[in-house]
């Protein structure tokens, strides 16, 4: 399949997982609604924290995210379908790069509208996109496209439990930073050794994606199974 | 002659199971029958077929394409059945066809929902709100609509009550009507190969025990029961035996030295095929 066509895939695909998840439309306008409606009462009586703003760019995106992933998912039908070895790496690197764009244009969005009512907190909004949204983002557009590589059943699957594991702890980092985003506002220092730091990490991540797509074979069975083993110890 | 299906010397190396040496063709307009016994290799090799395992060594062709060198040719010409719904469970069958579709290039919607309504399958129903049955249906409906030449089935019928899979044995029949198409399925029910398959593949222990065509199973072959010494006087065409309080049972080679020798000659069934065949201790069972 040429790259038109599989664009075409992943966009039938999209509008079907859309049509199918329409109700995260309404999370998307509400997050939006209650991130604007406070900053504007943030600015009207100066009370409160002006960072539940940034928050609600993440939860948008996290939202979105979900959405995007869908189409990257590992199943086993994709291995089946007519898609070549080659095909199946286009197709995902096309779906990633789909996600990446989709994501960044709801942030980008998001920052425009919040721009456009306060320069001062649209300033703050890109500051927690760059030391939060940007590494999200990526993260998030390779999140499934994980499950493609495909390692040797013999192989340890030390790479894929380490992977689950950085995963979580990263969740819950994300979410302590978000929380203290106050207190990076106050040290301009800290605050860019962290965006430049999670960008770092998650270029790397990302590049490490890219990596094993192209480089590992895909034997359906052999992903199942590593996950299942991952999951299992996790349990 | 071009092949439907040409698998030559599969060998699939698991964890704990390999297959070994598979070694078989199909002829458009024929019905090939996998059997074996639980963990015989029957869907490892289909796995394989389809691209879900790859192979360790050997060649698979689908319609002359070979399923390494010219992955999406070869599968495109595959339609696939099998036991565990492999399409997305949330969507609704028209959505999962929809999504699906995109890669095939024969793929005829109209067709599609054809033969949804045929099939009685409710397009606009999430498969995961489908009874096992019509989820067959719906694979059915979606391989016969992209026009595939090879249908793979994995065990289509385990599960499903005998209305079911009579009406599935028809579908397949229609399938092959016009000639250029083939199935291959597995099955571990021996009345569907009685009732559609013309030719009959043996695995055991990952290993092919036989392959030939169901006219020459029952044509080589003679179940025989008689005394010990009877059975005793036809040991070289002796494949094995049972041993039962009243009498020996064993499965032979249909040779005229087994004639005349005071056994009762039956006519084996699959299942017995399967019995004497797929056993370890294919040479004697004694029954207390």
């Amino acid at each position: 399949m040429s790259n038109k066509d599989l664009r075409k895939a992943l966009l039938i695909r999209y509008g079907v997982c859309f049509k199918n998840r329409w109700y995260n439309v309404f999370l998307i306008i509400i997050y939006f609604g209650l991130s604007i409606l406070e900053e504007i009462r943030f600015m009207n009586v100066k009370e409160g924290s002006s960072y539940i703003i940034p928050a609600g760019v993440f939860a948008i995106v996290g939202v979105v995210a979900i959405l995007a992933v869908e189409i990257t998912r590992h199943e086993k039908c994709q291995y089946i379908v007519p898609l070549s070895y080659e095909e199946r790496k286009r197709y995902y690197l096309i779906g990633v790069l789909f996600n990446f764009t989709f994501m960044l244009l709801m942030c980008l969005l998001f920052m425009g509208i919040t721009i456009a009512i306060n320069k001062e907190y649209g300033m703050a909004v890109i500051k927690v996109f760059a030391i939060m949204g940007l590494p999200y983002s990526i993260v998030a557009s390779f999140q499934k496209i994980n499950m493609f590589k495909g390692k040797k059943k013999k192989d340890n699957p030390k790479g894929v439990y380490v992977s689950y594991v950085i995963g979580v702890v990263v969740g819950i980092l994300a979410s302590v930073l978000l929380f203290q985003i106050g207190y990076l506002f106050e040290h301009p220092l800290y605050m860019k050794l962290t965006a430049v730091l999670l960008n770092v990490l998650s270029l790397g991540r990302a590049i490490y994606a890219i990596l094993e797509i192209i480089n590992r074979d895909t034997d359906y069975e052999n992903v199942k199974v590593n996950q299942l083993k991952v999951l299992k110890k996790l349990m | 002659m071009e092949y439907i299906l040409e698998v030559e010397n599969v060998n699939k190396k698991l964890d704990t199971f390999s297959l070994e040496n598979i070694d078989f063709k199909l002829e458009p307009g024929f019905i090939m029958g996998l059997i074996g016994r639980n963990g015989s290799g029957k869907t490892t090799l289909i796995n394989t077929i389809l691209g879900l395992y790859q192979k360790t060594t050997g060649n698979v062709r689908i319609c002359g394409h070979d399923l390494c060198r010219d992955e999406s040719r070869a599968k495109g010409e595959l339609g696939f059945v099998l036991d565990e719904n492999p399409f997305l469970e949330d969507f609704s069958s028209l959505d999962n066809a929809r999504i699906y579709s995109s890669y095939y290039k024969n793929f005829n919607m109209d067709m599609f929902t054809r033969y949804c309504s045929r099939f009685d399958v409710d397009p606009k129903r999430k498969l995961k709100k489908l009874s096992k049955g019509t989820i067959i249906k719906f694979q059915l409906a979606f391989a016969l609509s992209h026009d595939a030449k090879l249908f793979v089935m994995d065990e289509p019928a385990s599960g499903l009550d005998p209305v079911f899979r009579r009406e599935l044995m028809e579908i397949m029949y229609d399938a092959i009507l016009s000639g250029d198409k083939s199935i291959l399925f597995s099955t571990h029910l021996t009345e569907e190969i009685d009732m559609v398959a013309d030719y009959v593949t043996i695995l055991h222990e990952g290993k092919q025990v036989i392959t030939t065509s169901k006219e020459e199973l029952f044509e080589s072959y003679r179940v025989v029961k008689g005394s010990e010494e009877k059975i005793q006087l036809l040991q070289p065409s002796v494949i094995g035996k049972k041993v039962t309080p009243y009498y020996v049972e064993a499965l032979v080679k249909n040779e005229e030295s087994i004639l005349n020798k005071g056994c009762q000659i039956e006519i084996p069934t699959i299942a017995d095929f399967m019995f004497y065949f797929s056993t370890d201790k294919r040479e004697e069972f004694t029954y207390v």
